[in-house]
């Protein structure tokens, strides 16, 4: 008798768990699907060929697809006779070197800081840390437009300098994530270093930014991928009437005025711009997922 | 039962100092610094510790200089008009025309500006608070989705790096793509989908949705990321030590998991209340300023505070009292969002310590 309701309660046990389960995965499947979709409409929109679209519903599914949208995003720009090169190329030319200059070399700064705070000696250094930490933590975000009369002041505005400069000294978040990482060292390998002869800053290099490259590799992306994807800065300094300073995300919000007949490569036109950092997510995962989640984490 | 609830708590409270731990332990050293010998009590300024101060400062004196003189510029324009021409920049005392524009509707009749923008500012403050609640229900997803993920059924690593793919979209596109699905005519994909011919961005009965829900596509991607984190960081000997005493899943959610990520929980309210509160980018960008006067939309259904700043800003060159509203405007903003962020940020601290 006991022998057969043994089983019989296991088999219930089973079951309520696959139910559970179906619950599980129809909630992430209705997730994804909510995901997917716009993603897909923009995708499907953008390999539409012109005739096919201007029917009187969404055309899910193009009886010819094309993919001319694409290459007419390089050839049919309006801004092609004045700026001598497609305005999204120029774009990604300007958002690369206005992006990547102050978060490399802002991230340099932030170690050297974290450096002096974890492993240098000088006067003063907890409460200066505290204070330095406690007022970076303000929210001064809404402070951000106004800013414009400084920059204005400075004579900075209408140049890219507003959106470089600032970067450059590094941040105080970074900072504090980098000296948890380096009071992980020991000092008797900083101690080696000097024994070899390197000067204070010659350790930074030779040992402490070798040796915290995953953590510079966190904060690198963290950085990069919010300076990639910025508008607001960029539709406040860049001069709005010349394309070829526009960064990349400021050319896509101006598509319609570059693009203004055809619907099609303004899709294909955002599904280039998202694709550099997609493809560089699926490469690496594991980093940009640790890098957004860590370079989040403060205090 | 009621014991063990308070054991749980007890124990998830140990759980949450542990995790904390290494967060305390920066600036708390002192064995390694004591290998300087005696030298550490009588610290001296050298030129190595001229060194370390300075590139200690370097990161401040970037925040004094591109964060603090911008504040102090914008208290000077508070109080003055702002006149910029090619002679330079003048400011001159304007006995609280700033402030009158936005909070007096009588004011403006003289200045190119119509009108005062009193009741403007009032709705937009209404919208900017609704637009920003949004960060709630962000939240709540986000914590949602990480606990279903956390249950490791096969292909949640799949489903993890799915849902993050939103955070690394830039908003711009975003709000191309939610601009193209609420496109107002019959073709438009949702019109399609329900078969209706709304002009989903014209219609100020709808304008607040559009972004709500092109909110709600993106911003959960970031918090369930940290969730996932946080939970993962849960000790499994706790599940374990509330099953034995025979706690259902709830309050293993309750009692275990929800103070275990605590920290998660406030930071993510502090981050979202500051993006939300100050959301200028997806509102500017879905539903633009159409032509004539009305700016955010129909009716100013999507004029959040960020965007009544940036229109000031943008005439200012119309007339000098734009930038000094603009001032007022931002300083308003700061008082909504900083009270809210210290006072979490106090909470936090007790917890820690506690």
């Amino acid at each position: 008798m006991q022998a057969k309701t043994i089983p019989a309660k296991r088999a219930v046990r089973r079951k309520k768990f696959r139910v559970s389960r179906v619950i599980i995965y129809a909630v992430l499947g209705i997730w994804t699907l909510f995901l997917f979709l716009p993603v897909y409409t923009l995708l499907v929109s953008s390999i539409t060929p012109a005739e096919e679209a201007s029917a009187s519903t969404f055309t899910w599914f193009p009886a010819h697809p094309t993919f001319q949208p694409y290459a007419d995003i390089f050839l049919h720009d309006n801004n092609l006779g004045k700026i001598g090169m497609p305005t999204l190329v120029y774009g990604f030319i300007n958002t690369l070197w206005i992006t990547l200059l102050p978060v490399v070399v802002g991230l340099i700064v932030s170690g050297l800081s974290a450096y002096a705070y974890s492993k240098l000696d000088f006067p003063g250094r907890k409460v200066i840390f505290k204070i330095a930490f406690a007022i970076s933590m303000i929210p001064l975000g809404a402070f951000s437009v106004i800013s414009f009369l400084y920059y204005d002041l400075l004579g900075w505005t209408e140049s890219a300098l507003p959106l470089i400069i600032p970067g450059l000294f590094g941040s105080m978040n970074t900072v504090f994530f980098l000296k948890m990482y380096y009071e992980t060292v020991p000092n008797e390998i900083l101690e080696a270093a000097k024994i070899d002869g390197k000067g204070t800053i010659g350790v930074f290099f030779s040992i402490l930014l070798p040796l915290a490259v995953p953590a510079f590799i966190a904060q690198f992306i963290f950085g990069f991928v919010g300076g990639y994807n910025s508008y607001m800065g960029p539709l406040l300094y860049l001069p709005q009437d010349d394309a070829s300073t526009w960064t990349l995300q400021l050319a896509l919000s101006k598509i319609v005025d570059i693009f203004p007949n055809d619907a099609n490569i303004r899709c294909a036109s955002m599904v280039l711009g998202l694709l550099p950092l997609v493809v560089l997510f699926c490469f690496c995962q594991k980093l940009f997922i640790e890098g957004i989640a860590v370079g989040g984490v403060k205090g | 039962m009621e014991r063990n609830e308070n054991r749980n708590a007890a124990a998830a409270e140990e759980v949450f100092s542990g995790s904390v731990a290494a967060d305390a332990a920066c600036g708390a050293q002192p064995a390694l610094r004591g290998t300087r010998g005696g030298r550490a009590k009588k610290r001296k300024w050298t030129s190595h510790s001229f060194l370390a101060l300075f590139l200690a400062l370097l990161p401040m004196i970037g925040f004094v200089l591109f964060s603090t003189a911008p504040l102090i510029i914008s208290i000077v324009a508070l109080f003055c008009d702002v006149t910029i021409d090619w002679k330079g920049i003048a400011f001159d005392w304007n006995a609280f025309d700033g402030f009158r524009m936005i909070f007096d509707d009588d004011f403006g009749m003289g200045t190119q500006f119509a009108r005062g923008f009193s009741s403007v500012f009032w709705k937009s403050l209404g919208i900017t608070l609704w637009l920003g609640s949004t960060q709630f229900v962000t939240l709540l997803i986000a914590l949602g989705l990480s606990v279903l993920l956390a249950t490791k059924l096969k292909g949640s690593k799949l489903f993890q790096v799915l849902f993050f793919i939103p955070h690394i979209c830039s908003s711009v596109s975003v709000a191309f793509m939610w601009s193209w699905m609420f496109l107002g005519q019959p073709e438009g994909i949702l019109n399609t989908i329900f078969g209706t011919a709304i002009r989903w961005i014209n219609n100020p009965r709808t304008i607040p949705w559009t972004i709500i829900v092109a909110t709600i596509w993106q911003a959960p991607a970031y918090g369930t990321v940290m969730f996932k984190a946080a939970l993962a960081n849960v000790e499994q000997s706790q599940y374990e030590a509330a099953s034995l005493d025979g706690a259902n899943s709830w309050q293993k959610f309750r009692y275990v998991t929800i103070p275990g990520i605590m920290p998660t929980i406030f930071y993510l309210l502090i981050a979202g209340i500051g993006a939300g509160l100050l959301m200028y980018d997806m509102a500017a960008l879905i539903v633009p300023d159409p032509w004539g006067s009305t700016i955010g939309g129909q009716d100013h259904m999507a004029l959040t505070l960020m965007r009544l700043v940036f229109y000031f800003n943008e005439h200012r060159g119309t007339d000098p009292v734009a930038l000094s509203a603009a001032s007022a405007v931002s300083w308003i903003l700061f008082l909504l969002v900083a009270p809210v962020s210290v006072w979490l940020y106090a909470r936090r601290e007790k917890r820690m310590e506690g």
